[in-house]
């Protein structure tokens, strides 16, 4: 279900938000960001929707070596759960990402299974080992997202308010 | 099962005991599973802001009531857990019920590209859920997969939950037939032995008509001196353009509510529980209850051994 918006691509958004749903973390925090969702039901169903582009995470409508960073904010259904998630995620991620310096950020609670941080390193481990990659390294950080990511609302699927603990971050060297 | 008794050896002693039922019955699934979506839902439903009557039931508010009953525990346990996740354990048991699934249906090597690795996934990854929520709470029983545990390791079943009916088509298609004003539009799939084909049902929508009556219970019957009788709420029911017999209601919605321990009851009714001594009460009534098929059960032993039978072996 990729859906192409008539968005004219703007070389200058150098951010990719995944699944952003109602909200707008990405333009929040990281300026000349587009948001994508694979759920389009969220034109109606959000109060305000900043959606602009309606894709698949696995299928984004990008050329690739475009974006120098991409956020996903506590993905869940999609991610890192197992190895085939994190090679089905990650190849399209790094297909879209800038070939060097750039960067995956994840902000995640701590027992979301499809992105707890040991997890993620974990599955990068296995991710790179497998394809022979050796640039990319994951490193992760405690965070207060009431302080760093101040008048924020994280909010999970159903729309209730979360509190995200982790920052994770793959740089690609 | 303490936490610390979640280790590889018993996880792996359990999994190796799994044996895939002969039968394909709803019964072994059936009953279980809407436990298991009551169980989540209850997460919901105790927040402050209840709107499990109007959710609409798909593949994402499926997985987004699996994410809300992690993010959320504390709405039904009595504080958030401090616990920390072994995540390689679950690694670890996951992919031992992986290899026994695969090979108690024959498919072994053929994991990778067979039809089957849908359903085996989904069915791991749900065991995964259930170890995540044990290792969170190791002493509860509002873990709401529980149930489907109880599908897959005792009743020997594999399940799944979609909502993409092309998908559901190419393993049984009449599931899709069973299919009525009542439906979500999502179903269960349940595959049980290599031999067998596969069985399921549409998930209807008793645990938006649970919310309904919860809420319903909260407003109007607050406190045990409130409780009232299934006639009236079949009466509320039908203001709201739903019909159903006192015993669906009674079934369908307020016992799996009374299972859950959302609500309590005793003979003047069903009521929203409001405080210790409503919960007193409900409890006194049941226990009640219990001691009477307890001496029930005592008489029917006595009955045995005149007859040469031991009850308790049976």
């Amino acid at each position: 279900m990729s859906e192409r918006n008539t968005l004219i691509d703007d070389k200058s958004y150098t951010n990719l938000e995944i699944g952003a749903g109602c909200g707008d973390f990405g333009k929040k925090f990281y300026p000349k960001c587009y948001l994508t969702d694979y759920d389009a039901n969220l034109r109606e169903s959000c109060e305000l929707c900043h959606i602009d582009w309606f894709c698949d995470a696995h299928e984004l409508p990008w050329g690739d070596n475009r974006f120098d960073t991409i956020i996903l904010c506590n993905p869940y259904n999609y991610g890192f759960n197992d190895d085939d998630s994190t090679d089905k995620l990650m190849k399209e991620l790094l297909r879209v990402l800038k070939v060097t310096n750039s960067k995956i950020i994840l902000i995640s609670t701590k027992n979301n299974k499809h992105c707890n941080p040991q997890r993620v390193s974990t599955r990068i481990s296995a991710f790179c080992k497998k394809n022979n990659i050796s640039n990319m390294n994951v490193s992760s950080e405690e965070i207060d997202c009431n302080s760093l990511y101040e008048n924020y609302v994280f909010k999970e699927v159903l729309g209730d308010q979360i509190f995200p603990s982790c920052k994770i971050t793959i740089d690609v060297q | 099962m303490s936490n610390s008794s979640l280790n590889i050896d018993t996880l792996s002693r359990e999994i190796n005991l799994l044996s895939l039922s002969d039968k394909m019955n709803r019964g072994g699934y059936g009953d279980l599973f809407y436990d298991h979506l009551t169980g989540l839902t209850k997460f919901k439903m105790l927040s402050s802001e209840n709107n499990i009557d109007e959710l609409k039931l798909s593949e994402k508010t499926y997985f987004g009531l699996e994410q809300y009953a992690i993010e959320h525990s504390e709405n039904v346990e009595s504080e958030k857990s401090q616990n920390e996740v072994d995540w390689d354990l679950i690694d670890d048991a996951k992919e031992l019920l992986k290899i026994k699934l695969a090979n108690s249906l024959g498919i072994g090597q053929n994991y990778e590209s067979s039809e089957l690795k849908p359903i085996i996934k989904f069915t791991t990854d749900n065991y995964e859920n259930y170890l995540l929520y044990k290792m969170l709470y190791p002493d509860s029983i509002s873990n709401p997969w529980l149930p489907t545990h109880n599908i897959i390791l005792e009743n020997g079943y594999l399940l799944m939950v979609s909502g993409q009916k092309d998908f559901i088509r190419e393993y049984d298609k009449k599931i899709l037939d069973k299919e009525d004003e009542n439906s979500t539009g999502l179903f269960v799939l349940a595959k049980s032995n290599s031999t067998r084909g596969f069985s399921g049902f549409p998930i209807d929508t008793r645990s938006n008509m649970q919310g309904l009556i919860f809420d319903f219970l909260r407003r109007d019957a607050s406190g045990m001196r409130n409780a009232i009788k299934t006639e009236k709420i079949a009466s509320f029911l039908k203001t709201q353009q739903k019909n159903y017999s006192e015993q669906n209601i009674r079934v369908m919605f307020l016992l799996p509510l009374k299972r859950a321990g959302l609500i309590g009851s005793t003979t003047s009714g069903y009521f929203f529980i409001n405080s210790p001594d409503d919960l007193i009460h409900s409890y006194k009534h049941h226990r009640e209850k219990l001691r009477g098929l307890q001496r029930t059960l005592d008489m029917y032993k006595n009955k045995g051994k005149q007859l040469g039978i031991d009850l308790e072996t049976v």
